[in-house]
């Protein structure tokens, strides 16, 4: 007994000081070493972020009840777990199959669009794949199954990574592939590779990759949605249409790593609030009147900021200009009693629509306690 | 030299006088420093922007005639006329439009790059006031662009603290909504 569990100790700090495995997640061969080397120096930026500043929405998105980098860490880890590289073919060598697995007896969502694979299918044309969220996908075709005559026959598919068979028997199976894209010189936000911009860069997409890994039934994967003919992606499945998708996850993320990032130049800051914006962009259910009452916040905030500095100004300003600062006052001031008075209508209904997706997993998987990731992070951190 | 001639001679001295005091009165030397008052009369012309020029109107005889606002406002209007189109971005294959494309970030850079410049040199400061409102008023330009120019617009005029209209923008509710997300 004694020997068993010695053993299992000494795999299990093993496993943990592998070059392979870093902060609960598992990185393959391959991996190229600087990617490697980027994406555990991204693990202990978020998990050692000195979270000051609060983002509720970002929270609530999530589910975890505290803003802390160890409750980052431990969300990212129960939805990525393997990490392979560029160079991971899907082939007969890879891929492992098995049928007579029993899934669950819930909806199927729309297969296209809805996990990330396409990406990685065109290496051979220049395509650079930023990352991929192979898992989800690997669950859902699984579960969709192969046509055998007039009936669907589910599939348990699975991957032989560095000689463990990893089946995908839940979304939340987390083998993410990441790409040259998400390292690549131009997608970079400064020249530092490791720098924190370039870290919160790399964690946005982490996150969104991370959200392909939640859902149930109909909202297994959570699907992306087609942008309509008007939206700069139109025809593309590049938007979604709940508020708690993957788009919302990657821009809030980033959102919230870029109002605590001290670090970051002014410069960073403006290319990293692109990639906020690009996301939101996408989002096509709207938000709902808290979130649209913290933007009204925002927005009074910014108008009231610029009312004082033009009352300081007035007073130095003659003749025409005068006039038009003064006119320009009123008008701002007409705007803050408009924005108020919005305000006061959203605050009678904070909880109105839209209602996020059920991001509950399904299908059989193993939770990573907090306890869990946080050892496993020390762990990695003394290698 | 008769009487008529003194009283030409004298008029004309006292003009001299009044444009030199015009010229050098304290407001015009306080264009130089960072914590000052700044004017800008009007906002870059903002439809059909792809045809048209966007370089304001200047109010100011220092800013036409420095070398660096010129460079800087011709570097801005380049910028202007080549932010990404929501035509530009339709036209990307879907591979490309999954994450942020890369004609937005370099755009982004664009931006950061202009402010960055204004932020070191406060008489470039106006240019990239309208430099901002322009984006953000470009009608066929990317949202997340003209949201990323709005925003930083309201936050740039209280820091540097020059006047600009905003209340005449032509920048739709949406993408005001989309810039408050930050």
């Amino acid at each position: 007994m004694r020997f068993i569990l010695t053993l299992s100790l000494l795999s299990l700090a093993t496993a943990a000081f592998s070059a392979s495995e870093y902060g609960a997640m598992k990185f393959h061969s391959s991996v190229p070493a600087d990617q490697l080397k980027a994406m555990t120096t991204d693990l202990n930026y978020l998990f050692h972020n000195p979270i000051t500043a609060s983002d509720e929405e970002f929270k609530n998105s999530l589910g975890i009840s505290q803003n802390s980098g160890p409750q980052m860490h431990n969300w990212l880890v129960n939805r990525v777990r393997y990490i392979i590289g560029e160079s991971f073919e899907l082939n007969d060598q890879n891929i492992r199959v098995r049928t007579g697995y029993i899934f669950p007896s819930t909806p199927i969502p729309e297969i296209e669009g809805s996990a990330d694979v396409a990406q990685s299918a065109g290496e051979d044309d220049g395509i650079k794949t930023v990352m991929s969220n192979l898992g989800s996908a690997l669950y859902l075709v699984g579960k969709k199954g192969m046509k055998t005559g007039n009936t669907m026959t589910p599939i348990l598919y699975g991957l032989a990574l560095d000689g463990e068979t990893v089946y995908a028997t839940s979304t939340r199976v987390g083998i993410i592939q990441v790409g040259e894209g998400l390292f690549f010189k131009d997608f970079r936000v400064t020249e530092n590779e490791l720098a924190p911009a370039n870290s919160i860069s790399r964690l946005g997409t982490f996150f969104h990759e991370a959200r392909h890994s939640d859902g149930n039934g109909s909202s297994t994967g959570f699907a992306h949605a087609r942008c309509p003919v008007t939206h700069p992606y139109a025809n593309n499945f590049a938007c979604e249409k709940s508020s708690n998708g993957s788009y919302s996850v990657g821009a809030l993320t980033l959102r919230n790593l870029l109002a605590n990032c001290g670090a970051c130049t002014e410069s960073e800051k403006t290319k990293l609030e692109l990639l906020v914006y690009d996301s939101f962009s996408r989002i096509l259910s709207g938000v709902n009147n808290r979130i649209r009452l913290g933007m009204y916040q925002s927005a009074r905030k910014e108008y009231q900021d610029i009312l004082v500095a033009y009352k300081e100004i007035a007073p130095t300003a003659t003749g025409d200009l005068k006039v038009k600062i003064d006119a320009e006052i009123k008008k701002i001031e007409d705007l803050l009693l408009l924005i108020d008075t919005h305000m006061a209508l959203l605050q009678k209904d904070l909880n109105a629509t839209p209602a996020p997706l059920d991001g509950n997993p399904e299908g059989l998987y193993r939770n990573v306690s907090l306890s869990e990731s946080v050892r496993a992070m020390n762990l990695s951190k003394l290698k | 030299m008769n009487r008529k001639s003194y009283l030409l001679i004298g008029l004309l001295a006292i003009v001299g006088v009044l444009f030199f005091l015009r010229v050098n009165k304290p407001g015009n030397e306080a264009e130089e420093k960072s914590d000052v008052v700044i004017t800008i009369e009007q906002s870059p012309p903002v439809a059909e922007k792809k045809e048209q020029s966007p370089r304001p109107s200047k109010n100011d005889s220092n800013e036409k005639e420095d070398p660096e606002i010129e460079e800087f406002s011709l570097e801005t209007r380049k910028t202007l006329n080549t932010l990404p189109t929501v035509q530009a971005l339709q036209e990307l294959p879907e591979k490309d439009v999954h994450h942020t494309p890369q004609i937005l970030r370099e755009a982004s850079e664009k931006i950061a790059d202009a402010i960055s410049r204004a932020e070191a040199s406060p008489k470039l400061r106006p240019e990239a006031l309208r430099f901002l409102k322009g984006c953000a008023e470009t009608q066929d330009s990317a949202p997340s662009i003209r949201a990323l120019c709005w925003n930083k617009l309201l936050q740039n005029i209280p820091r540097w603290k020059v006047f600009i209209p905003i209340s005449d923008a032509d920048v739709p509710q949406d993408i005001k909504d989309l810039a408050s997300r930050l």
